[in-house]
């Protein structure tokens, strides 16, 4: 075995072994992460989840999000505002 | 029409309804979309309600805004919302006038709890997944 064999193995293997894991960790990873992380910063989009989703209007759920953005409205008339339709409701909140 | 379809969701600028790549904007990847498509229609079938789970902004105060969603629901009255704000980490449950009887607010609470410490790891899913089973598990007849 000559001095430049012997580097190339001892050397060489490993070095391409560590890229090829380099490249599987980083590169596979690149796109955006696309996961809530407490604390950080959270710039999805709003969804709407239904099992039958023509039980809900598309267009309100619009009108929701643009409503929330702006957000210029004072509060108290948006709570008056739905408050006709709204029977006994029940339910529950929470934090994290 | 197949109850199986991941409902639609909405960025602020688009407002038409073939907006199917909008809903990977948000905080899911497809397979923990698969996952929460699945949780609902088995609590829907389940349950014989209606589950509903919005992932968003909801505006002060929270109690109000997500009572606002629940109007707009087909049948409020049958329906069950779960709106989780991941930004302001809140999370509220908003049951209709005919669910109430089946699942009290303390048992909701109950829900809300375990969902909120799934939440409190990061995990989203996992969260409302759980929830979704353990609302639907109380409102079986």
């Amino acid at each position: 075995m000559t001095v430049l064999e012997t580097v190339l193995t001892l050397v060489g293997v490993p070095l391409a072994v560590i890229i090829v894991v380099a490249g599987l960790v980083y590169g596979t990873s690149g796109g955006r992460n696309k996961r809530y992380r407490p604390g950080r910063e959270y710039d999805f989009a709003p969804v709407w989840f239904l099992a039958r989703p023509d039980d809900v209007t598309v267009a309100g759920a619009a009108d929701y999000v643009n409503h929330t953005e702006s957000a210029s409205t004072p509060k108290a008339l948006e709570s008056t505002e739905s408050a006709p339709r709204a029977g006994v409701k029940g339910g529950a909140s929470g934090n994290w | 029409m197949a109850t199986g379809d991941v409902a639609v969701k909405t960025a602020p600028e688009s407002t038409d309804k073939t907006s199917e790549p909008d809903v990977l904007d948000g905080p899911f990847n497809i397979r923990q979309l698969l996952r929460i498509d699945e949780a609902l229609a088995a609590a829907d079938e389940r349950s014989g309600l209606t589950f509903s789970v919005y992932v968003g902004p909801l505006h002060e105060p929270t109690v109000g805004a997500a009572r606002g969603l629940h109007d707009r629901l087909a049948d409020p009255g049958n329906s069950i919302l779960i709106a989780v704000s991941p930004e302001q980490r809140k999370l509220e449950i908003v049951t209709g006038e005919n669910v109430v009887r089946r699942i009290p607010d303390r048992n909701a609470a109950l829900a809300a709890l375990s969902m909120t410490a799934a939440f409190g790891s990061g995990d989203l899913t996992r969260g409302v997944v759980e929830g979704l089973r353990m609302l639907a598990d109380q409102a079986a007849p």
